[in-house]
C-alpha cells in the first residue's frame, strides 16, 4: 500500500512542472540587436560603431565581484591580442548601482582607469540590455561573428582563480574558430559568478 | 529534541567535550549547551573538498531526511545575506527530518580565515563543506542542468523529488513554502 501511494505520489511529482529559473535571452545562433550605452568616457558606444568588425567579445562584467575582478587583466589581454584583429571587446556593467554602489558609474570611471581598460567598460542603464541577452552573473561572455550572430556564451576560461593555471582557453578558442570558419567547440560554458544586482 | 546538537555531530573534540559534560549536567540542560557553547567550526569538522566527485553523494537522499543544501560563498552578498533564513530551517525541523548542508565557493586561500571565522562568528549550523573545484563546467550541470553559475543557489531534495531555486531567499517562511510543495 504504501509503495503505491508512493508511486502515485511521484507519479503526480513527475507531471508537476519542475521549479526552476527560465533563462530567456540569447542563444548561440541568435542575432544580436544592437544597443547604445554610455561608456566610462561619457560617450554612447553602439555595435554600429564598429563596421569593420570581425566579432565581438560582449563580457557583462563589474566592478565589485571577485570573479570579475580576476578576470580584468585578462580582459586587458584579450584586448591586446584581438582588438587589431577586428575583434573588439564591449565591456558592460549589468549591475543596479542603488543595490551595489561599488557599480556605480563613478566606480566605472575609476576602476577602468586604474586598469588601464582600452576597451568601453558601458553602463546597462536602467538594466535594460543584459536580460535581452539573458546574461545572469558576472562575468558572462557573448562572442558574436562579424554578423552579430553568437557564436559562442560562456566562460573566459577554465581557471577563474589563476590564470597561470588555465587548461582550455574557451573564449580564446571559439574566436580562433570562428577566424576558421568553424564553429565553436564547446559552444556554451558554465562558470561561477556573482549574480547580478538588481532591485 | 537538541537541535543544536545535532549540529553538533562532527568527530571534533567538541563533540568529545558535549559527551564529557553530558555526564554531569542534567538532560535539560543539554539543549542549552549548544546555544551557551555553539559550534566551533575548524579544518578537522569542515569538509575541504578539492573535487566535486568527492561530494557528489551529497545530492542524493539515502536516509529518508529532508535535504537542503545551499551553495554560498563569503564573498557572496546575497549569500550572505540569506544566510540567516536558511540557518532558521532547523528550527522547523529535527536532526532525523532535516539534513541542512551549505557547499561554500570561498576560495583556497580564504578557507582559513575569511571563511572558518564566518562560520564561527555567525555559529552556522549545517554540513559545512568548501568546495574547491574550480573547473566549473565540468560540474555545474551536475548540481543542475539549469544552473547559471550564480550563487546562491539551493537545492531541495526529498526521495526523488528535487527543487532548484536560483534565487535569493528573503524569509525562512519562502523556504518553507518550496519544502511544502513536496510530497
Amino acid at each position: 500500500m504504501t509503495h503505491l501511494l508512493l508511486s502515485l505520489l511521484l507519479t503526480i511529482f513527475t507531471f508537476t512542472p519542475p521549479v526552476e529559473t527560465v533563462h530567456e535571452g540569447y542563444h548561440v545562433g541568435d542575432t544580436v540587436e544592437d544597443f547604445s550605452l554610455m561608456n566610462v568616457d561619457g560617450k554612447m558606444v553602439s555595435l554600429a560603431d564598429y563596421p569593420e568588425a570581425k566579432g565581438f567579445i560582449v563580457v557583462f562584467t563589474c566592478n565589485h565581484c571577485p570573479f570579475a575582478v580576476m578576470y580584468e587583466d585578462r580582459l586587458n589581454d584579450l584586448y591586446d591580442k584581438y582588438e587589431s584583429q577586428g575583434y573588439h571587446i564591449i565591456a558592460i556593467n549589468p549591475n543596479d548601482p542603488e543595490v551595489k554602489p561599488d557599480d556605480s558609474y563613478e566606480a566605472m570611471q575609476v576602476r577602468a582607469k586604474e586598469k588601464g581598460f582600452q576597451f568601453p567598460y558601458l553602463m546597462d542603464e536602467g538594466q535594460k540590455i543584459y536580460p535581452v541577452f539573458g546574461a545572469t552573473k558576472t562575468p558572462h561572455v557573448y562572442l558574436l561573428d562579424g554578423e552579430k550572430k553568437v557564436q559562442y556564451i560562456g566562460a573566459i576560461d577554465d581557471n577563474a582563480r589563476d590564470a597561470s593555471g588555465v587548461e582550455e582557453k574557451y573564449l580564446e578558442n571559439a574566436i580562433s574558430a570562428i577566424m576558421e570558419g568553424k564553429v565553436p567547440d564547446p559552444a556554451v560554458t558554465k562558470a561561477i559568478g556573482c549574480s547580478i544586482k538588481t532591485k | 529534541m537538541n537541535l543544536a546538537c545535532s549540529y553538533n555531530s562532527g568527530t571534533s573534540t567538541t563533540t568529545i567535550f558535549f559527551m564529557k559534560k553530558s555526564l554531569f549536567i542534567a538532560g535539560i540542560l543539554l539543549v542549552f549547551q549548544g546555544f551557551v557553547f555553539g559550534q566551533s567550526w575548524d579544518l578537522s569538522n569542515v569538509k575541504v573538498a578539492n573535487s566535486f566527485d568527492e561530494i557528489e553523494e551529497i545530492f542524493e537522499d539515502t536516509d529518508g531526511k529532508l535535504h537542503v543544501i545551499n551553495f554560498w560563498a563569503t564573498w557572496c552578498k546575497p549569500c550572505v545575506e540569506e544566510m540567516p533564513y536558511v540557518q532558521g530551517l532547523v528550527e522547523h525541523f529535527s536532526e532525523d527530518e532535516l539534513s541542512l548542508t551549505l557547499v561554500s565557493l570561498d576560495f583556497k586561500k580564504d578557507v582559513e580565515t575569511k571563511y572558518l571565522s564566518f562560520l564561527n562568528e555567525h555559529k552556522l549550523r549545517g554540513n559545512n563543506i568548501v568546495l574547491l573545484d574550480g573547473k566549473y563546467n565540468d560540474w555545474i550541470e551536475k548540481v543542475d542542468d539549469t544552473w547559471s553559475g550564480a550563487i546562491p543557489i539551493t537545492l531541495i531534495i526529498k526521495g526523488n523529488q528535487r527543487l532548484f531555486i536560483e534565487t535569493s531567499f528573503e524569509s525562512t517562511e519562502e523556504i518553507l513554502e518550496h519544502i511544502n510543495t513536496l510530497k
